[in-house]
């Protein structure tokens, strides 16, 4: 027999032989932002992360990880592994638990590539199969004409990254709203979910025809823009074709000057509240409102997806206000630049958040699929009964996390990533107003900001998991 | 594989009754916070606006 794949997200196991009440730990998360609240107006006054600092590596390492044949080989693989989801998806079993697609889509892709992004920086753009695709029907095309393709449109720079946040809304609304309630209760079955790929790789393709491939994934296609966001917090970067380290959390700095970056921020945060919510705080109204739209005559799944999808937007909004208010609060300190400006130049300070709530809330779900994927799924990834690789008779192995690592883990990452958010505020804060003085009355709204992500975060995980 | 709850049908854990009545507990900090900055906004702006004053009368 072979396990299943807990469709919920977040955590999965009760909370347990904690020391102190929960709620104690949001008031210890908060102590230690206000104690590095003090310590950086103190000891961190001079702006650090503004100028631009790469080191290339030895030209060993470089030539060794960057070059054409490696480039060549991670796009292989990466359209190797959407052929992988593709061809399982379609040809695999229904169910969605043991259908290597589902997995490697929801959690070893969009949650495996966060954490690679990271560490190791914009690994993406090397694997991204659909820059390989392009690249490679590029290189026939100029072979052919003897001469490189141009783009015939040109991309309208109003439109910012707002394509790309569009993308991530889709997906995450796919992930948790399509497939409500567990992926069968609904209908997000490994065929619905290749289709809905398939259909994104044709609109990514065609965008990229129509107004080039770099264009389209620095502002229009959603995962190189929302990896790409992450791999900012990351040392490694390679420059015309040489690999470098610059300074970590740098490369934040200079990332939300186009239009619809703060919605790609906020949208990661704001999406992560909505799956904490949906199944604990929001539980209740959602219920409530999906009766109200069903006793208006709306069918039940119809009625239970628009009311999610009202809940969803609520998140967003939340999210937004909260580091509005902010902003707004800021902009009381004499010298401060206009709003929109002011919240532009501050908005990179929640990529360290949304880092740490996604960490906090699917740290334990990452943990458990990757043991069915690297599994189960990956030695019969159509679920018929195969076993490529002696693996298929593997299982999830629950006891692997205790429940109160699992806690530990989350307010650490929650606690690490609003004090790196912090930091990058106060710097960013000595670059607008100059002085030491004006920053640190400025980051006291910023505190704010940071104090109330914290308490959310643990506050929602600790109604997720009651 | 031991531990592993192969072929065990999973029940999710995720009640929905959660301890919602303990957000005052997770909003106090925020509370706080915001109540200093608040406070120390108004304060520092009306010492501004004395001293404007002061240079006025002067």
């Amino acid at each position: 027999m072979i396990p299943l794949i807990p469709v919920a997200h977040g955590l999965l196991i009760g909370r347990q032989d904690l020391p102190i009440p929960q709620w104690l730990f949001a008031w210890g998360a908060s102590l230690v932002l206000i104690v590095s609240f003090v310590a950086l107006s103190v000891l961190w006054r001079d702006v650090r992360f503004e100028t631009d600092r790469w080191r290339p590596v030895s030209d060993r390492l470089s030539r060794v990880l960057v070059n054409p044949v490696t480039a060549g080989l991670a796009g292989a693989l990466g359209v190797a592994l959407l052929g992988v989801v593709i061809w399982s998806g379609l040809s695999g079993t229904d169910s969605p638990d043991l259908n290597f697609s589902l997995t490697f889509v929801f959690i070893t892709g969009w949650l495996g590539l966060v954490v690679l992004s990271v560490l190791a920086g914009d690994v993406f753009r090397a694997l991204n199969p659909w820059r390989a695709i392009a690249r490679a029907v590029s290189a026939g095309f100029r072979l052919v004409a003897g001469q490189p393709g141009r783009a015939p449109l040109r991309y309208p720079e109003r439109l910012g990254r707002w394509p790309a946040a569009a993308a991530i809304v889709g997906f995450v609304w796919l992930e948790l709203i399509y497939g409500i309630g567990g992926f069968s209760s609904v209908g997000l079955e490994p065929r619905k979910a290749t289709i809905a790929v398939i259909v994104y790789s044709v609109y990514t393709l065609v965008a990229m025809a129509l107004f080039g491939i770099e264009t389209w994934l620095d502002r229009g296609e959603g995962f190189s823009v929302f990896y790409g966001m992450f791999s900012r917090l990351a040392a490694p970067e390679a420059r015309d074709g040489r690999l470098g380290l610059r300074r970590l959390l740098s490369a934040t700095t200079h990332w939300a000057t186009v239009s619809g970056s703060i919605g790609m921020v906020i949208i990661a945060i704001g999406t992560t509240t909505f799956d904490g919510s949906q199944e604990g705080l929001f539980k209740s109204p959602i219920d409530s409102l999906f009766r109200h739209l069903n006793d208006a005559g709306l069918g039940a799944v119809a009625a239970h997806r628009l009311a999610e999808s009202v809940f969803l937007a609520l998140s967003l909004a939340g999210v937004a206000a909260i580091f509005w208010l902010g902003v707004l609060g800021m902009r009381s300190v004499p010298g401060s630049p206009p709003l929109r400006e002011l919240g532009s130049r501050f908005a990179h300070t929640l990529i360290p958040i949304g880092l740490a709530y996604l960490v906090a809330h699917y740290f334990s779900y990452f943990v458990f699929g990757e043991q069915a994927q690297f599994t189960y799924l990956l030695s019969d990834p159509l679920g018929n009964g195969s076993d490529y690789f002696g693996t298929a008779s593997g299982g999830i192995n629950y006891t692997s996390l205790s429940a109160a690592a699992v806690w530990y883990v989350q307010v650490g990452a929650l606690i690490t990533g609003h004090v790196t958010g912090l930091v990058l505020a106060h710097d960013r804060a000595l670059a607008v107003y100059g002085d030491v003085r004006r920053a640190s009355l400025s980051q006291r709204w910023m505190l704010a900001v940071m104090v109330a992500f914290t308490c959310l975060g643990l506050f929602l995980l600790s109604q997720s998991n009651v | 594989m031991s531990g592993a709850i192969a072929g065990a049908s999973l029940s999710l854990p995720v009640a929905h009754a959660g301890h919602w009545y303990f957000w005052p507990l997770y909003a106090l900090p925020l509370g706080i916070v915001l109540w200093s900055v608040v406070k120390t906004t108004i304060r520092e702006r009306r010492a501004a606006r004395d001293d404007q004053d002061r240079e006025t009368g002067a």
